[in-house]
């Protein structure tokens, strides 16, 4: 199977992680998976963004108010 | 059968509550545990309903509801949580057993130290200690319907840097409640009382993250190698599956009140005292507390009868429910003077109609006159 990139917001609360679902935009979307191992041993949940583009994630996060753990770009 | 036993849980349940809970039923499993749709299901309906939960209670924006399964936990969470060794807490003779035997159990296991009053600015001021942490006053008295003055309490513990928390069983549902206004840090609430919901569902709202240890632990969906809690709310106090039928009768609950709320307190309020004019006619009774202003509850006593035997007769001649007994009390009782006979209380709401109520007044009329 062949490896992509994603690019990941995890979260430090589930709740917040609802928050970004909701508060998402037809630009700004993704959806919500399960979190890779490659990004944490364990359960949870975290978000798969469509647009990998860092630095608009972080405005779109802080202008929403939406607390986020970190983002980070995984290949699996 | 006349349900007047409203401050014991609403009933019957409305059929927008009924219907989300068969809703809930058919399409959501267990929340933050997969992102499969029906698990995505529940932890949107947990989100939306912490949502309205804060809208409604005027969480500030730093706050947090939790969702538990009701009052006495989230009482417990709290006053276990919050409170150590060498602290001292302030409450009222008007507190339920779910804030009083928390507060006794740490009394006892000499952590805290605690002082009882009468749930007024006045007497609270005089017991404040330089290591007093906490003040606990119910907003509305669960045996007479008064209500207490917890926004001033709030201004008098935030002038000492105390914590102010309520418990609001009794008047959720029946009163408009701003917890920034209000000056409240922490806010416990019923779920299934005025609220609409069912039993078993609750929580509890938090001004900002305040530090507490956790009651119960276990999983939450997330950081499972963690030996310990999750510092952040709300996972940080809601371990286990939460009670995603309850969630969603308590947001369908919540959702009417947000819509009916004002209408619905001005009828339930016409009821009171449609109730209140009839009973206080009748020579033989004797009413508690002040009437002026209340949630929709009455207490009373018929001269020389005891409570239970006012209740064995109106359930088995009438048809009506109400509550006898001491409503788990004990210090109200003492303070009315009422712990031998116990009190009638009777508590309608909006689902009530005038005609049952007249129904109710005559039907004590004729307890009082065949026990003259």
């Amino acid at each position: 199977m062949n490896k992509q990139e994603y690019l990941i917001i995890t979260f430090h609360s589930l709740d917040d992680a609802m928050d970004l679902e909701a508060k998402q935009t037809s630009s700004m979307k993704g959806r919500l998976i399960p979190k890779p191992s490659v990004i944490e041993a364990g359960c949870g949940m975290c978000f798969s963004c469509q647009n990998k583009e860092i630095d608009k994630w972080k405005i779109f996060l802080e202008e929403n108010q939406i607390h986020y753990e970190k983002i980070v770009k995984v290949v699996f | 059968m006349i349900y007047l036993d409203q401050a014991a849980t609403s009933f019957p349940k409305i059929k927008e509550v009924q219907d989300a809970v068969i809703d809930c039923m058919n399409h959501c499993t267990n929340a933050n545990r997969s992102t499969s749709t029906t698990s995505l299901n529940a932890s949107r309906l947990i989100y939306q309903t912490r949502k309205l939960i804060k809208e409604y209670f005027h969480v500030p924006p730093d706050g947090c509801v939790v969702l538990n399964s009701g009052n006495t936990e989230s009482l417990n969470t709290c006053i276990k949580g919050i409170l150590k060794k060498g602290d001292h807490v302030i409450t009222t003779y008007a507190e339920h057993n779910s804030v009083l035997r928390p507060l006794y159990q740490l009394e006892k296991a000499n952590i805290i130290t605690l002082s009882i009053t009468s749930p007024t600015v006045e007497d609270i001021k005089k017991h404040l200690q330089n290591k007093t942490k906490l003040i606990i006053v119910t907003h509305s008295s669960n045996v007479t319907g008064e209500i207490y003055p917890i926004a001033e309490i709030g201004k008098l513990a935030h002038e000492h840097d105390i914590l102010m928390m309520s418990d609001v069983a009794q008047s959720a549902g029946h009163l408009s409640i701003d917890m920034e206004k209000m000056n409240l840090d922490i806010l416990c609430f019923s779920g299934h009382k005025g609220l609409l919901g069912n039993s078993g569902i609750g929580g509890f709202c938090l001004s900002y993250p305040i530090e507490m240890e956790p009651l119960i632990s276990g999983g939450t969906g997330m950081d499972s190698f963690n030996h310990f809690q999750s510092d952040y709310y709300p996972e940080h106090v809601e371990a286990g599956t939460r009670n995603m039928t309850g969630i969603a009768s308590l947001k369908a609950g919540v959702s009417y009140l947000m819509k009916y709320q004002d209408e619905k307190i001005a009828y339930a309020n016409e009821l009171v005292e449609l109730l209140y004019n009839g009973l206080k006619n009748i020579p033989q009774v004797i009413l508690y507390g002040t009437f002026k202003e209340r949630t929709p509850i009455l207490a009373f006593n018929i001269k020389g009868m005891d409570s239970f035997q006012v209740a064995e007769l109106l359930n088995t001649e009438y048809d009506i429910a109400i509550r006898c007994g001491t409503h788990c009390t004990p210090l109200m009782h003492q303070h009315l003077n009422t712990v031998e006979s116990g009190l009638v209380r009777v508590s309608p709401s909006f689902m009530n109609t005038k005609e049952e109520i007249q129904f109710f007044i005559k039907a004590i009329q004729e307890i009082s006159e065949d026990n003259l």
